[in-house]
């Protein structure tokens, strides 16, 4: 890396086109009010002209017929706000194009999320109103295309988090596109530039469902650079918006900077550093830096001194967000009520919204100069995000068919792989197998030991069906997949043999916390890269596989076989051998169980005994055709009918129905403890269910005499939590079905469906 | 109280000027909630200007609870306009059927050209003012408060009935024959 600052130099034309050809970001700024200047030099230095004569010059079109899109940031709700791209620049920009001969420029953005919340808000509607005249000063007429519509398939491999995903026909088919980002901070991310731009890209409405929870905008960024990206990035920094509300509120600030370059992460990595921050602060970024990379070879040109005056986002305040937008119901509930929104312009859908926004705003804006506002926020984040974990916690041990899957790319490359690393697979766990078959078995037939502080077990079950019949139904190759509280991931082939069936495949496994009730105390979900090995012989299948990596460190083993063998009288004989070793919450990690041997080893026996038991039951499902795994799929038509209203009902039902069932639930089951610390006796039942539904209890049961009796207090907090539990699960039914009335009586427009 | 709201159609100027003044008969019967608009009279004057009064009927979807309190003249307004070719303006009165005498609501309507010519921009302002002291059976400390509820209810409410009638106005014009390509008009 090379950064040179300070005086200009001119540049003879042969350092010139070597400058073009070097990897670059340009960082220019002036002390003039004259912005259309700056960006004039900002393409000049950055290489820009002889960067689009050459696309041209390789497409083989002359400059009237080659399409140019730029995509700003539309991050806008009024007119002269600092939160997306300067409109007037972006007609400038059109307009230095039609003087070079580039006459086809189309501005484009897709749908976003705050369609569902408030009118005007379709992509060209909303262009207009902030400031984008179709025409610009110098009467060149331009388009606004919205980048959700005409969407043609894109080849997004199945390892990539955007498989089966398209991407609009006016991107794709640009002969050369422009990514004219915003300069500006973001409360989750820290910072929103131009990678974080490509987001409005792709095609689905409610982007904060499909690529914030379903899939992961750091995942979704990565992929849209990798595999379609902008030719050419810029970032409007001349007005700057800075502040702990750099997507929500416009709190501008002079910075008179333009930064420029071919390479989306090189300008990114420009202008991160004069904001003062870490590059890798963003998730988005850290994630592009990682897997893709800043080029070999760069050159920053300009000052990279940080812009004086500038507010980042305390790192307090990202960590509440990003805890509560796990959440996809509370994120987007919370969501319209804390966006800075002209109403004239934009005004919302619904009454709820518009008032809470209102009351939000008074309360909860300008966080930097208004602390009371910003503990509030990060408390009211903090909660929210605490609720959601409780939830899924709780799901995770007593409805796991609540829980949504999890749709994730595969998160390690497998050309970085020979057949010779498949291969060593066999090779490491067939000693490892011997070691555990010599081992003697529990009485339950589970074979355990420890082995460098994981466990190495065995568990085998002998299933009455014929071999061919049973591997004709279960496929060795996804027996990974099937294994117990396989919540998501991606799935590779890489190798064939010659009957076309799978030898070498890679994988991406995301399992709940195991055991389950260690993500009560925060336990994380277990996310391991795999390499695997099978073969097939006469009357045997096998899979070997061994963990190369686990992106979010829950795992250091996770490596195993799984055998169909065919076994005398028409059955099949069905091995797990597994070697694993998951990270433990911090909680238990100060237990140290090691130190109570008797207590770990039960704990082992039982966890790996229920492991593998419903893993089998897994492979009896699949063998007759019942669905077994955990979870639910993603509503892949989410946000694209409907109105923001009904988001928030949903959000509300959810909420409903997760306290009713985790209060109806064993969560915190307050009256076995009571009776464990002898405080209380067992009591008697406190409520009976009849035919119709109604709950029926012991009048004695609740009362103050009882009460202070051991029955009566166990029995009062039994009897309270069964009420509470009923009366949140019949308001959200009730709730549910009033939404489904409401939305067969509602025609489309009463919604604001387009 | 003011009244104040923007809609962008994807159609040219004339055609949605057009549209409102003389197909609203039309345009209505693409909204659910209103049974009829009715040309009560129509004049137009040496310069252009259209003097237009027209008898709105509304059939909202209530709730039961009120739907016996609700009588059909409560549900009719008499709309006067004053239809300004040369500024392409809208000056507007709106009569109540129902507490005529304690509801004024006026103002004016702009359309002007957006999109680079290719669509329509139409500003609605008006200012409302609601008089509900001496209200029958309405207790005088509940005035205040009532008023403030009403006024928050319309000033939501108008706006938005305005906004559908522009977006069943962009529905008429792109089910005519020679509507812009796409077909689909929105008004925002």
């Amino acid at each position: 890396m090379a950064v040179r600052a300070g005086k200009k130099k001119k540049a003879s034309p042969q350092s010139r086109s070597k400058q073009v050809r070097k990897a670059h970001v340009v960082i220019v700024r002036t002390a003039s009010n004259d912005k259309f200047s700056l960006l004039g030099i900002a393409l000049e230095r950055a290489g820009f002209w002889p960067h689009i004569d050459a696309a041209r010059r390789r497409a083989g079109i002359p400059g009237e017929g080659f399409q140019v899109l730029i995509k700003p940031d539309l991050h806008l709700f009024g007119t002269a706000e600092s939160t997306g791209t300067d409109p007037e620049l972006v007609e400038h920009l059109i307009d230095l194009l039609h003087d070079r001969g580039y006459s086809k420029v189309v501005v484009a953005d897709a749908r976003s999320v705050w369609e569902l919340w408030l009118e005007n808000c379709d992509v060209p509607v909303r262009a207009e109103l902030v400031g984008y005249h179709y025409v610009t000063r110098r009467g060149r007429a331009y388009d606004v295309a919205d980048l959700s519509e005409d969407v043609v398939p894109v080849s997004f491999p199945a390892t990539s988090a955007l498989r089966g995903t398209g991407i609009a026909r006016a991107w794709v088919e640009a002969h050369y596109r422009i990514n004219f980002a915003k300069n500006k901070t973001h409360e989750e991310f820290g910072f929103a530039l131009c990678l974080q731009n490509l987001l409005g890209v792709l095609p689905l409405r409610d982007k904060d469902y499909h690529y914030r929870n379903r899939l992961k905008p750091w995942d979704v960024c990565a992929e849209v650079l990798v595999r379609s990206p902008a030719q050419f990035n810029l970032v409007d920094a001349f007005i700057s918006n800075h502040g702990s509300e750099g997507d929500r509120a416009s709190h501008p600030i002079e910075t008179r900077t333009m930064i420029a370059g071919p390479d989306a992460l090189l300008v990114d990595w420009a202008a991160s550093l004069k904001m003062g921050l870490d590059p890798y602060a963003s998730a988005i970024s850290a994630k592009a830096l990682r897997a893709v990379g800043l080029p070999k070879e760069y050159e920053i040109l300009g000052d990279l001194t940080p812009y004086p005056g500038w507010i980042n986002v305390p790192p307090l305040l990202s960590d509440s967000v990003r805890r509560r937008n796990e959440s996809p119901a509370f994120g987007r509930l919370v969501k319209p009520w804390l966006q800075s929104v002209n109403r004239e312009l934009f005004p919302f859908k619904d009454l709820v919204n518009d008032r809470a926004n209102a009351i939000a705003m008074k309360y909860l804006s300008n966080v930097d100069t208004n602390n009371g506002g910003f503990y509030t926020l990060v408390g009211l984040n903090y909660l929210l995000g605490f609720a959601h974990s409780s939830l899924e916690a709780y799901q995770i041990v007593n409805h796991k068919e609540r829980l949504r899957w999890r749709d994730a790319p595969l998160d390690f490359d497998p050309k970085a792989f020979a057949a010779a690393d498949y291969k060593a697979v066999r090779a490491y766990m067939e000693p490892l197998q011997r070691i555990i078959r010599e081992t003697p078995a529990e009485p339950n037939g589970l074979r355990w030991r420890y082995l460098d502080g994981s466990v190495l077990f065995e568990f085998a079950q002998v299933i009455p069906v014929p071999f061919r019949k049973f591997v004709s139904r279960v496929t060795i190759a996804k027996a990974v997949q099937s294994m117990n509280d396989y919540i998501g991931g991606a799935c590779a082939p890489v190798a064939f043999d010659r009957s076309g069936r799978v030898t070498y495949q890679v994988e991406r496994n995301i399992y709940l916390p195991q055991p389950n009730w260690i993500g009560l105390f925060g336990g994380q979900h277990i996310d391991v890269g795999k390499l695997e090995y099978i073969e097939y012989g006469k009357g045997v299948q096998k899979i070997f596989w061994r963990a190369i990596r686990s992106s979010n460190g829950s795992a250091e083993f996770d490596d195993g076989i799984v055998t169909f063998a065919a076994e005398e009288k028409d059955q099949t004989r069905v091995t797990i051998v597994a070697r694993q070793k998951f990270a433990l919450p911090l909680f238990w990690q100060a237990i140290n169980m090691d130190l109570t041997p008797k207590i770990k080893n039960a704990l082992v026996v039982d966890a790996y005994t229920r492991y593998f038991r419903q893993t089998i039951a897994n492979f009896e499902a699949q063998y007759q055709g019942r669905e077994f795994r955990v979870g639910r799929p993603w509503n892949l038509a989410e946000g694209e009918t409907g109105s923001g209203a009904n988001a928030r009902l949903e959000a509300i039902v959810e909420l409903f129905s997760s306290v009713g069932k985790a209060l109806g639930g064993n969560l915190v089951d307050f009256p076995s403890l009571l009776q464990s610390l002898g405080i209380a006796k067992k009591e008697t039942p406190a409520a009976a269910v009849d035919d119709q539904g109604f709950r029926h209890f012991d009048g004695s049961l609740g009362g103050p005499q009882a009460v202070r009796d051991g029955a009566g207090l166990a029995g009062f907090f039994k009897n309270a939590r069964t009420e509470a539990s009923g009366f949140f699960t019949d308001v959200a039914e009730a709730m549910r079905k009033d939404a489904q009335i409401g939305a067969a009586q509602l025609p489309q427009g009463e919604c604001g469906a387009p | 109280m003011r009244i104040s709201s923007v809609s962008v159609l994807k159609h040219p100027r004339e055609s949605v000027w057009v549209a409102i003044r003389d197909r609203l008969p039309e345009v209505v019967l693409l909204l659910d909630d209103i049974e009829s608009v009715t040309v009560e009279s129509r004049k137009e004057l040496p310069d252009g200007t259209v003097d237009l009064v027209n008898i709105w009927k509304a059939k909202p979807k209530l709730p039961a609870i009120v739907t016996g309190y609700i009588k059909t003249e409560m549900l009719a307004w008499t709309d006067r306009a004053e239809y300004r070719p040369r500024s392409y303006e809208c000056v507007w009165r709106m009569e109540p059927h129902f507490l005529a005498e304690r509801i004024r609501c006026s103002g004016v309507t702009r359309y002007e050209p957006a999109m680079g010519g290719r669509g329509t921009r139409v500003t609605f302002e008006g200012d409302l003012v609601l008089s509900l002291q001496n209200l029958a059976g309405v207790p005088s400390i509940l005035e205040g408060p009532l008023a403030n509820a009403v006024e928050l209810f319309v000033v939501a409410l108008v706006p938005k009935n305005f906004r559908k009638l522009l977006e069943a106005a962009g529905t008429l014009l792109s089910s005519a024959p020679g509507s812009p390509p796409g077909g689909k008009a929105r008004a925002g």
